[in-house]
């Protein structure tokens, strides 16, 4: 069972679709193996203890107990059609008598014009906009003829045999629009943090998802050599606690510094909090290459975000990674956004934010690591698991 | 053979070219010098792999491991 926090239950609500909720309940025991009880009334709060969950029929909306992988099957089931359209935690709702707690950032999750995670990154309050910057992603491609793009300056290059940069996949797609697309797409709220970055995108993984220390190495002499302020690598291998990180990367990533190109990388989606973290994976855990969490809408930890499990390969930052709305590789206006999650849509955020940063102060290798650290906002949870904090724009 | 990358020590870089020819005299079929980073990718037999390491100028060998993207949540 995931944790229940101030603002949410531990318990989840599913919206069905229209006069759907037959066949809702059929789809929900079928993808994640819930029985849910269904009701015209209200009930009690030991009927819902006791239930994996119960139907308000009038409403067409469902309250689950899931464990996370129940939540996720659920969550990959809306994204897809049928009768499951939106899954989410269920909050904690209040009477309006207490003051409101101390909080720079709200809570409510409104994206009718920005996404959540801009927002809780304060890139909607900066006006650094990352022009004149080049931002390199290292990932499955990039879709070439993405109308979020039209306009922008986008170099790509492939590093796999045999395939073109073009990017069948759609993760790369999603990284770029994270760290570098539009703030105002034809559908949806705007979400790309350096809006007016040069992009370098490079294909280092196939369209199936996999690449080799080779073709990333290569990448990322690719980036050096076109002056890229930051390299962004959604990307990795699990490793076992008290595994050595690679000699090999950390002295490129410190060659990298030096030649003023930044490398941040996804810690990895291994954790199965609160029951389970797993170490920091390859090559995030080398201590040059800023390594980077995933925290969700209420700035708590994602349950799959990898943490600080051994003495070297620490978190270093978080940013958002759940929920993450971005380009997608579809050709239809429905396929081409999509939200996902995971560390990998963390990073973006925050190789976006190092460019914005890059822009504003002029900074480039080791002081934009130390910027980003410095302006980190913390929240009070261990920094084994979010090192300095929330990323911040400047 | 065995795919794997090599770094050159700092120490050694304004020699790379040499360090390279070295590392074929040992039985590195070379893929790619990236000068940016002082590393070189390339297939070795595996039972060739000490000798790269013994090159004058190498700082460190590894055999490439797999990455991918982190498994979908």
């Amino acid at each position: 069972m995931p944790e229940d926090t101030n603002t949410t239950t531990g318990r989840y609500l599913v919206l069905l679709e229209d006069n759907a909720v037959a066949a809702g309940a059929r789809e929900m025991n079928r993808v994640a193996g819930i029985s849910a009880a269904s009701t015209v009334e209200s009930v009690t709060p030991e009927d819902l203890a006791a239930a994996d969950g119960i139907i308000f029929q009038e409403l067409g909306v469902a309250v689950v107990n899931a464990a996370p992988e129940q939540v996720t099957r659920l969550a990959r089931a809306a994204d897809e059609p049928g009768p499951i359209a939106v899954v989410e935690p269920e909050r904690v709702v209040r009477a309006l008598t207490a003051p409101a707690p101390q909080e720079t950032c709200s809570t409510l999750v409104d994206e009718s014009v920005f996404t959540w995670g801009l927002q809780a990154i304060g890139a909607t309050l900066s006006s650094a906009s990352g022009a004149g910057v080049r931002l390199a992603v290292l990932d499955t491609g990039f879709t070439v003829d993405h109308p979020d793009f039209t306009g922008r300056t986008v170099l790509t290059n492939s590093f796999i045999a045999g395939e073109a940069v073009d990017d069948a996949h759609g993760h790369g797609t999603h990284c770029i629009g994270t760290a570098a697309g539009p703030r105002k797409p034809a559908r949806g709220p705007g979400f790309g943090v350096a809006h007016e970055a040069e992009i370098y995108a490079g294909k280092v993984l196939s369209n199936a998802g996999f690449g080799s220390d080779g073709g990333i190495l290569n990448g990322i002499a690719w980036a050096v050599a076109n002056g890229c302020a930051v390299v962004s690598m959604s990307l990795g291998a699990a490793v076992r606690p008290g595994t050595p990180y690679s000699q090999i990367f950390e002295q490129a990533a410190q060659r990298a510094l030096g030649k003023n190109t930044l490398i941040v990388a996804a810690a990895g989606n291994e954790s199965r909090r609160p029951g389970a973290v797993a170490p920091v994976g390859h090559p995030a855990n080398c201590p040059s290459i800023l390594s980077v969490g995933a925290v969700d809408d209420q700035r708590a930890i994602a349950f799959f975000s990898c943490g600080t499990v051994d003495t070297v390969g620490q978190v270093d930052v978080v940013a958002p990674g759940v929920n993450v709305y971005s380009s997608w590789n579809g050709k239809s206006e429905d396929t081409r956004h999509k939200r996902i999650q995971g560390t990998s849509m963390a990073t973006p955020h925050v190789a976006g934010v190092a460019a914005l940063m890059a822009q504003r102060y002029n900074a480039r290798g080791w002081e934009l690591w130390a910027r980003l650290m410095q302006s980190a906002r913390r929240l009070g949870l261990p920094s084994t698991d979010l090192g300095a904090g929330l990323v911040q724009a400047p | 053979m065995d795919e794997v990358v090599v770094s050159v020590a700092d120490d050694s870089l304004s020699r790379l070219g040499s360090v390279v020819a070295a590392l074929r005299e040992a039985g590195l079929d070379v893929d790619d010098v990236l000068e940016a980073l002082g590393v070189v990718t390339g297939s070795v037999a595996p039972e060739a792999i000490g000798k790269l390491r013994d090159v004058p100028g190498v700082a460190a060998v590894e055999r490439q491991r797999a990455v991918r993207l982190p498994p979908p949540v």
